[in-house]
């Protein structure tokens, strides 16, 4: 049944008067009184909330809160010893943070020997190919600007880890919480 | 709350037990009943986790609602029999659409009914008549605007009536 202009505000109060629970103001009564297909959806929303409003609530067992309380208790004790002593800005810090920070800094430190060792040969060979060619200062200030763009470059990669840390755990936490 | 974020376990327990019968009654009539022990103890231990994550500003209410919707949203999407058990009740109640069948003579129960609405309308109505939610903690737990809240929520009584033609469902 497809409601009349007449019945539309109407039928949109008394869905609004069953989704809070409440009996219908009476500007509505008053068309329900002249109008018989809405007084019959109010009885409709009035038995469906009764029977609705009517449905078990349960409780939930005792042996679900003791086993949520100790698995919680767990989780609280390990969380908590990782914030500890981290000073002022710890309880800003989330959780996991410390971990992912160290395993992130482990990667970048067991690949900075060979950073090293890559850039050492560039230095290297590279004077050695450009010794015939470049004069000695030339050389000298041209080895001296490339490791002084390798710090630099080295400088922000391990200085972005501690964000990088916290940006991941906090996408963590977001995954988690939905 | 934040007590509970300086790792306090008595203050979790109080928070349990203030929430715990609240959590409970939206999960029976939001999930399926043999997840509902599940999702009640994943929704606590998320919070747990998560609670370096919680804004003191924002209800705490409003937050443990977020996580259980999401968790029975995850749950659903999982469950393939569930799903399974849903498109059945739907095409049900595509069935009886036609048969301009809004009275609740019908031989779904209410408990059916709620059952068999689209987790969209469901997870609405579960939160505005049951929880007595306003429309914008509504829309901050299900991450929709306002406005749709209130669409979904008219569908909703729509489709508990039996009356699905009567509105748009797509929002």
């Amino acid at each position: 049944m497809s409601p009349t202009d007449a019945c539309r505000s109407p039928r949109t109060a008394l869905e609004d008067a069953f989704l809070r629970r409440q009996t219908p103001g009476a500007e509505i009564r008053a068309h329900l009184d002249s109008c018989v297909a809405c007084r019959e959806i109010e009885a409709e929303l009035r038995s469906l909330g009764e029977a609705l409003g009517g449905l078990p609530t349960g409780a939930p067992p005792e042996r679900l809160i003791a086993r949520t309380l100790l698995r919680a208790r767990a989780e609280l004790s390990s969380g908590s010893l990782s914030l500890a002593g981290v000073g002022p800005l710890g309880p800003r810090l989330p959780r996991g943070f410390a971990r992912e920070l160290v395993r992130l800094l482990a990667v970048a430190t067991a690949a900075l020997p060979l950073v090293l060792a890559w850039n050492a040969l560039v230095i290297r060979f590279g004077g050695r190919l450009l010794a015939g060619f470049v004069p000695e200062p030339v050389l000298s200030v041209l080895a001296g600007a490339y490791l002084a763009s390798v710090a630099g470059w080295l400088a922000f990669v391990y200085g972005s880890i501690p964000f990088v840390a916290h940006r991941r755990v906090q996408r963590t936490i977001s995954e988690v919480t939905g | 709350m934040i007590l509970v974020q300086r790792g306090d376990a008595t203050a979790f327990e109080h928070l349990l037990q203030r929430y715990r019968q609240r959590l409970f009654g939206f999960l029976l009539r939001r999930a399926s009943p043999q997840r509902i022990e599940d999702l009640f103890q994943e929704t606590w231990l998320r919070v747990v986790r998560a609670r370096q994550s919680f804004d003191p500003a924002r209800r705490f209410s409003t937050w443990l609602f977020q996580i259980a919707n999401n968790l029975c949203r995850d749950s659903a999407r999982r469950n393939v029999l569930e799903a399974k058990e849903q498109a059945r009740l739907q095409s049900d109640a595509a069935a009886h659409g036609g048969d301009g069948g809004a009275a609740l003579d019908t031989k779904l129960d209410a408990r059916q009914r709620l059952a068999r609405l689209p987790e969209r309308l469901r997870e609405v109505l579960v939160l505005r008549f049951f929880e007595d939610l306003g429309e914008r903690e509504i829309a901050e737990i299900v991450g929709v605007p306002p406005g749709t809240v209130k669409s979904r929520l008219h569908a909703a009584v729509r489709a508990l009536r039996g009356m699905p033609e009567e509105y748009d469902v797509t929002h």
